[in-house]
């Protein structure tokens, strides 16, 4: 059979590649779409509810046996295939690489929906202005990003509208808004929909943090509070994260951007098919990939222009397998996030069982630098974030506090008390861009069709630990204000590497020695070559990443679409343009 | 002609041989007690998920049952003479403790504490798990904790701080699958159309290579 081609081929349509996907094909572009995982149809999610299928046992993640990845606190100690996640113990999909299918980590996703802050674009001026230069870390990268709210601003509004956003705004044009997040930076149109219902203990969690002169707002969702179009409202079936969605209320790429791709005739998806390489020639440019497909034979695609959009991390290895690395910047500035699990119990019933996670509230008066850092000893900040609803009982047994026995009949009455009074709450602080926390290819362990896997040097530092510290000062604060009856922390320092937000290790910036992309995705090394995703982001910050790195891929085919045409910079590889607008 | 039989219960095993099953069984019974009243792990069929999952999903941990069970009950019967299962819930309860300060010998590889840490993990597993995996019998470990189950959704009312939902009736992933069969619309149909069949059917996902004569595994 000959090898397919396409004026653009797309390596992962998830969260971000659908996006190009749509967005090129609606311009006109024929578009070959590779995922490695399946096309999901819609009623494969009607009997979703099922903890163990996809909690325990990650039924929409990638695991160890086919995607191996090895962890090593440093550079000094052997790596090991990532310790927390195989085993006989169950599986936590937010410790695993986020997804394996079309759709990506957006089908069983959390849905927690942000735009960035104004002052996370531009982490090193406003630290260095607020506390100079010797704040910074020895060891440390914090850069400012090459582009602004600003540049992305519309493009948030795209993801808000086009994929389905659910919030209050708090800061329309500049106007702050009674009940929305009054640090948010300044929007111009407000979500596409309402709030979701709040979960049931949400109530004295908003109450507490009013009374504690926070400012808590419902967290955006990307989930559908009302019917839109075939999708239904959100029915709060509490089996949210880690699940496909029954009546179509998470917004999925899956659902938004595939169908409309597919519409205009220009998609072509090859599922099942697992891209290995990117072959450049003899001029430097990116030909073909190279690709298992569902029988196990080795195919190979081309493709004018090539987007890998495989997530930060599956991007990384396939062009350090590639031999893509001139700089030697593939691979560095891996950020990731610290959850800081709080939990405890309330003395009311809390159902924790309805609703999705995201149903609860937050507050953002602990990010960024609202709170002043300097006597504090830590740079950077998060929001708190209340777990609205989304535990079921075999994750709740899991988190058993260290005063509780783990068996007989206490444990027991345990059981019965926990699943009908529990609460949770999470932070997200970012650690920094170290040198010492990089990805390479591990030298020894390979996946099973002989790839060399990827390999992650990474350990928790001080400043982990003292933002650990603060803010479970405050979380506490929070639990006995609500009258909490019990409470108990995840260890500061967490045990696991993974954390679905993965930042950094193919970042961008203008300086073609210290970055890996320009500032639209495309890579300095390959001139046809595109890497979108979370590897973008230079530094990061308390925010789950998915909305910014969806609004990128919108900024992203902006650029395509636009240098395309009438002598744009990307005219040259694009052979086949002229035929196919005309 | 053959005869109906008297009984077509389910509690024969798939993978655990008699003595295995009862020592499984007593040591999931010791981690969630129960009786007729208040029922427990052994009341909930954990071992049958327990002995299910290990003849499927499971098949990886085979080798670990068998062989954590058989170091036990050779250490209890040099200790007691007899084999876990015979001792009192006492004497049980005694060995569990030692099990989990990692005090039992002979675990190879592994620890006694890693044992019955997995061991742990399945209980659980099999106690507040759909009944369709074999375990949570009746719905009784999720009635044990005031957990509806597979609910299609839930109401405002049934939201609020507070609210009792003590009287809402238990769903099993089966009776979503009739709610399913019997009203569709109130599930998500994705319009528009469907990906192209591929060229020839492919069904699977992308296999390693494989040795000649080895059998194909699941591809994740
Ligand atoms: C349980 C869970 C909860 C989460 N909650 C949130 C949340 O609340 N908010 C938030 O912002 N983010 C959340 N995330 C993270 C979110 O899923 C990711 O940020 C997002 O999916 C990343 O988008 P992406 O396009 O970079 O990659 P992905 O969405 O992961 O897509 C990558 C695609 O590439 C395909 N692929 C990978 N390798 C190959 C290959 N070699 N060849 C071909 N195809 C390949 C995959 O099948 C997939 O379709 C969550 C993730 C998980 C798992
Ligand atoms: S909680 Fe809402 S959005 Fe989440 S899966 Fe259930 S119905 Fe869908």
């Amino acid at each position: 059979m000959p090898n397919k081609h396409a004026d653009v081929l797309i390596v992962g349509l998830g969260a971000s590649g659908a996006i190009l996907a749509r967005e090129l094909t609606e311009a006109g572009f024929t578009v070959l779409g590779i995922d490695k995982g399946p096309y999901y149809h819609s009623d494969d999610f009607w009997l979703k509810f099922d903890e163990l299928r996809y909690s325990v046992r990650a039924g929409l993640s990638p695991t160890m046996d086919t995607d191996p990845i090895t962890w090593r606190p440093n550079a000094r100690t052997g790596a090991q295939i990532c310790p927390w996640a195989v085993g006989p113990l169950p599986l936590n999909p937010l410790w695993l690489p986020p997804s394996v299918g079309v759709g990506g980590g957006s089908i069983h996703w959390a849905c927690w929906s942000w735009r960035q802050l104004r002052e996370d674009f531009r982490q090193r001026t406003e630290w260095v202005s607020r506390y100079g230069e010797d704040a910074l870390p020895e060891g440390s990268h914090i850069v400012d990003w090459p582009i602004t709210y600003d540049d992305l601003e519309p493009h948030y509004e795209r993801v808000e509208y086009e994929i389905g956003v659910s919030g209050r705004a708090g800061n329309v044009g500049g106007e702050i808004r009674e009940g929305g997040n009054p640090f948010e930076a300044p929007r111009k149109r407000p979500y596409r929909f309402p709030p979701l219902r709040p979960s049931a203990a949400n109530k004295p969690f908003v109450e507490a943090t009013r009374k504690l002169g926070y400012h808590p707002f419902p967290a955006p969702a990307a989930i559908l509070s009302e019917v839109w179009r075939e999708r239904k409202a959100c029915t709060y079936c509490g089996f949210c994260r880690d699940y496909g969605c029954h009546v179509g209320a998470k917004s999925n790429t899956l659902d938004t951007m595939i169908p409309p791709a597919l519409a205009t005739g220009n998609l072509e998806l090859l599922t099942n098919c697992r891209v290995q390489r990117v072959n450049v020639d003899a001029e430097g440019l990116a030909r073909s990939v190279s690709y298992v497909d569902a029988k196990g034979e080795l195919r190979e695609a081309s493709g004018d222009l090539v987007i890998l959009s495989a997530y930060s991390l599956e991007n990384t290895r396939l062009m350090l397998v590639s031999g893509l690395n001139k700089n030697g910047m593939v691979g560095k500035r891996f950020t990731i996030h610290n959850y800081g699990w709080f939990s405890g119990t309330l003395p009311e019933e809390t159902h924790v069982y309805a609703g999705p996670a995201v149903a609860g509230w937050a507050i953002d008066d602990t990010n960024a630098d609202f709170i002043d850092r300097s006597e504090l000893g830590f740079l950077g900040g998060t929001p708190i974030m209340f777990f609205g609803g989304d535990y079921q009982p075999i994750e709740i047994a899991n988190n058993l506090p260290p005063d509780i026995p783990r068996w007989g009949q206490g444990f027991k009455d345990w059981l019965k008390h926990v699943n009908r009074h529990f609460f949770a709450m999470f932070s997200q602080m970012a650690t920094l861009p170290m040198e010492t926390n990089f990805v390479d290819l591990d030298p020894k362990v390979k996946d099973k069709w002989g790839q060399p896997a990827l390999r992650i040097t990474h350990d928790w530092g001080e400043n982990d630990r003292k933002a650990g510290l603060w803010l479970n000062r405050i979380k506490h604060d929070i639990a006995r204000e609500m009258g909490a009856t019990k409470t108990w922390e995840a260890p500061l320092l967490p045990p696991y590497h993974i954390t679905t937000h993965e930042m950094g290790t193919h970042i961008m910036g203008t300086d073609p020695g210290e970055s890996v992309v320009d500032p639209f995705c495309r890579s300095h090394e390959v001139p046809n070559l595109f890497l979108v995703g979370g590897g973008v982001f230079p530094t990061y910050n308390g925010y789950n990443p998915t909305e910014t790195i969806q609004a990128i891929a919108f900024w992203t085919a902006e650029h395509i679409k636009r240098e395309t045409e009438n002598g744009g910079v990307l005219t040259r590889f694009t052979t086949n343009r002229e035929r196919l607008i005309g | 002609m053959v005869r109906p039989p008297k009984t077509t219960d389910t509690t024969g095993l798939t993978f655990f041989f008699l003595d295995e099953a009862d020592t499984v069984e007593a040591l999931c019974a010791r981690i969630i007690p129960g009786d007729s009243e208040d029922p427990g792990a052994r009341e909930a069929g954990v071992l049958r998920y327990i002995d299910r999952a290990l003849s499927g999903a499971y098949s990886r941990w085979q080798g670990a049952y068998r062989e954590g069970v058989r170091t036990l009950n050779l250490y209890t019967r040099q200790r007691y003479g007899k084999k876990f299962f015979e001792l009192s819930e006492e004497e049980q309860d005694t060995i569990i403790a030692a099990m989990e300060r990692d005090e039992i010998p002979g675990f190879g590889d592994s620890s006694s504490e890693a044992f019955f840490t997995m061991i742990w993990a399945h209980t659980v597993e099999g106690m507040f798990s759909d009944p369709v995996y074999g375990g949570n019998r009746d719905a009784l470990g999720w009635r044990m904790v005031g957990f509806p189950g597979a609910q299609y959704g839930y109401s405002a009312e049934e939201m609020r701080y507070g609210a009792d939902l003590s009287a809402k009736e238990i769903v099993t992933l089966a009776g979503v699958r009739q709610l399913a069969r019997e009203k569709p619309e109130l599930f998500y149909h994705r319009p528009g159309p469907e990906p192209a069949a591929p060229e020839e059917e492919t069904p699977g996902v992308p296999q390693p290579p494989r040795e000649p004569g080895e059998p194909m595994g699941p591809g994740q």
